[in-house]
């Protein structure tokens, strides 16, 4: 009941949020030189002033910025985010039709992060100045010192042109349709590169951080306390132990899910996978207002729900946490 | 009360040191101690004498690294613990040996409920089903004098005075009705009433189950109201050992005069705001110990012998041993 209650807080402050959001991206867009008539006329090779003044008027964009923002807050009330300026299609559909590739490709990449970070990390903690702690510590650095382009730029290079046996390109092969299975296959193919490329940064960090915090913890009372009592290394460890060690974890993960949204824009970009960082980065480019506000709604939207999500882990973990 | 027979507990020769660096800290030099069934005995010093070292060295529960058993013998019901496997310690461990901690607030695991950190040492050593051992973990929470229990038992640490906490580790550490209980500063982070509770409460459960109680702790008044016997133990070693009533009534080691002239008498008729004693210096770093007696720089009665080489121990009296010059009959 009181997780209802708070949840239902929590939910109120993120409407506001969002709304904050939307307003500043509406602004700082507009700070940006140059719009999507200038994008347009470019493209076309030139464009009359009159042609120019045409369209202005027919997005509205000849508006002062403060009329614009009101009116596309008033639409946005009524659920309607505004057509794309550059594909002519509704921006909503745009965006749902791309999230499940971004979806798949930042949870592929989170749950690999995750997962394997901690289990590097507990392995690591058990012998603190082992061969495979300090491996771990080595590739930490490099991974964490390494930007997601280089990565992905590097894997491309190896598996395009060295070891040829992973795409590097899109999400699907031309020749589809040989079924659902074979088709998931073809997809989890494409997602090798890409998700790998999104999660080492983030899986070298939660190993060390894991490690960290396993030392942290091995040394507490409690374990000591358990220790006293007969228990196996084994029980003391991950019983004990990781319980308690997983809980910066968890915190971490949370705060740090908007980075990893922002790592999929430039891994998509890298691996042209079909999905919304493709899209915002190609709307950046073509000053597509409605499809970028769209996406920039949509970001903050998962980024709420995530942390929301954490903070409800966070609570079945620990219990000295209560609704206050 | 003080037992007789074989000893239950008998420790001789104990050395634990500490590694940092180039450098090696003594932390426990030569100690020995033993204790009978039924019998309390009470070792006490100051902070970073090794008293509560000796305890986890009990159970082979010195940090390692950088902590490391460099030698002795700890036979425990006729074996020595210093040479049983890993397994066999794991049997011994909460089972015939229970310990209580210093620190109620930090040593119960906080995202595990009481029931479940009271349980698993049931299950592990009493081969329980889960079922009986939350019975169970009830009874002895309802033994140690917790309220409403079984409520308690399905309660996470935090929700839980430190009183309460402190009485959690004792029917821990009770649960399997060890022969020997450690307890080290069980109520240094209580306050006072409540500590009369728990000591009231352990000297009843030595009595009804016969156990061996080593009571750690830096406070003589504790001492005079709890223990058997007494070891005083400073740099690392014991200093003096004796019955209860001799340390008190005749202290040899001008150590152990300083710790009894420090207890304030509340009775004697002082004017308010007389001064309170206090042994002078500082207790000497486990890194830095000197050649010789470790509390020659503190010692009234320091001779340059004491700087210079450390007294052996030698027995006074039957049950009485001190290590000092001045019980050594004329210093060279």
């Amino acid at each position: 009941m009181a997780l209802i209650l708070f949840m239902a807080r929590r939910l109120f402050y993120a409407a506001i949020l969002v709304i904050g959001v939307l307003i500043l991206s509406f602004l700082l867009i507009r700070l940006a030189p140059g719009d999507p008539v200038d994008t347009l006329a470019g493209q076309m090779g030139g464009m009359t002033e009159e042609i120019r003044a045409g369209l202005r008027s027919e997005y509205g964009l000849d508006q002062p910025t403060l009329v614009q923002l009101g009116i596309y807050l008033e639409r946005f009330a009524t659920g309607n985010l505004g057509y794309s300026y550059f594909f002519n299609l509704p921006v909503l559909s745009l965006i749902l039709q791309r999230l499940p590739a971004t979806l798949l490709l930042v949870l592929t990449a989170l749950v690999l992060a995750v997962v394997s970070g901690t289990i590097l990390g507990v392995l690591a903690s058990r012998r603190p100045n082992g061969l495979l702690s300090q491996a771990i510590t080595v590739v930490s650095v490099i991974g964490y010192s390494a930007p997601v382009f280089w990565t992905g730029m590097l894997l491309i290079i190896l598996f395009a042109s060295v070891l040829p046996i992973l795409p590097v390109s899109g999400m699907t092969a031309a020749a589809v349709s040989g079924g659902w299975l074979l088709d998931s296959l073809d997809v989890a193919h494409h997602l090798v590169l890409p998700a790998l490329s999104l999660a080492v940064v983030y899986l070298a960090q939660y190993s060390r951080l894991t490690r960290a915090s396993m030392l942290d913890v091995l040394g507490s009372d409690y374990v000591r306390t358990a220790r006293a009592k007969g228990l196996e290394e084994r029980k003391v460890f991950f019983k004990h132990a990781f319980r308690n060690a997983m809980l910066p974890i968890i915190t971490i993960v949370g705060l740090q899910f908007g980075n990893l949204l922002a790592g999929a824009i430039v891994v998509e970009t890298v691996f042209n996978w079909p999905g919304l960082g493709r899209l915002a980065f190609d709307s950046v480019l073509r000053r597509d207002y409605p499809t970028l506000l769209g996406l920039l709604f949509f970001s903050s939207l998962l980024v709420i729900v995530a942390n929301q999500l954490v903070d409800v882990c966070y609570r079945l973990a620990d219990p000295r946490i209560k609704a206050s | 009360m003080a037992g007789t027979g074989m000893p239950l507990l008998d420790i001789s020769g104990l050395s634990v040191e500490f590694r940092g660096g180039s450098r090696t800290a003594r932390v426990l030099n030569d100690v020995a101690l033993t204790v009978a069934a039924n019998e309390t005995l009470g070792i006490v010093g100051e902070s970073g004498c090794g008293k509560s070292m000796t305890a986890l060295a009990i159970l082979r529960l010195v940090p390692s690294p950088p902590g490391r058993i460099t030698g002795g013998r700890i036979v425990f019901e006729g074996e020595d613990l210093l040479q049983a496997s890993e397994q066999r310690l794991r049997d011994v461990r909460g089972h015939r040996i229970g310990m209580i901690f210093q620190e109620p607030m930090t040593s119960l695991n906080p995202v595990l409920t009481i029931g479940d950190q009271l349980s698993e040492t049931l299950v592990k050593h009493l081969k329980l089903d889960a079922r009986a051992a939350r019975g169970r973990s009830i009874e002895l929470l309802r033994a140690v004098g917790i309220p409403a229990p079984e409520r308690r038992v399905d309660e996470y640490p935090h929700q839980l005075s430190g009183g309460m906490r402190q009485r959690v580790m004792i029917a821990m550490a009770i649960g399997c009705e060890p022969q020997l209980l450690i307890a080290d500063e069980p109520t240094t982070a209580l306050d006072v009433t409540v500590q009369a509770q728990i000591f009231e409460l352990l000297r009843e459960l030595r009595d009804r189950r016969g156990m061996g109680l080593i009571l750690i702790t830096h406070d003589m008044g504790v001492i005079a109201e709890m223990t058997d016997r007494v070891a005083v133990m400073y740099g690392g070693r014991v200093v003096e050992e004796a019955a209860t009533a001799e340390i008190l009534s005749a202290p040899a080691h001008p150590y152990t005069r300083g710790l009894i002239a420090c207890v304030p008498d509340l009775d004697a008729e002082e004017a308010p705001g007389a001064d309170l004693v206090e042994i002078a210096g500082m207790v000497p770093s486990v890194w830095d110990l000197p050649r010789g007696c470790p509390f020659a720089d503190r010692c009234a009665e320091a001779m340059p012998r004491c700087v210079a080489e450390m007294p052996p121990t030698t027995v006074m009296t039957a049950g009485h041993s001190v290590a000092c010059w001045l019980h050594q009959g004329v210093p060279s």
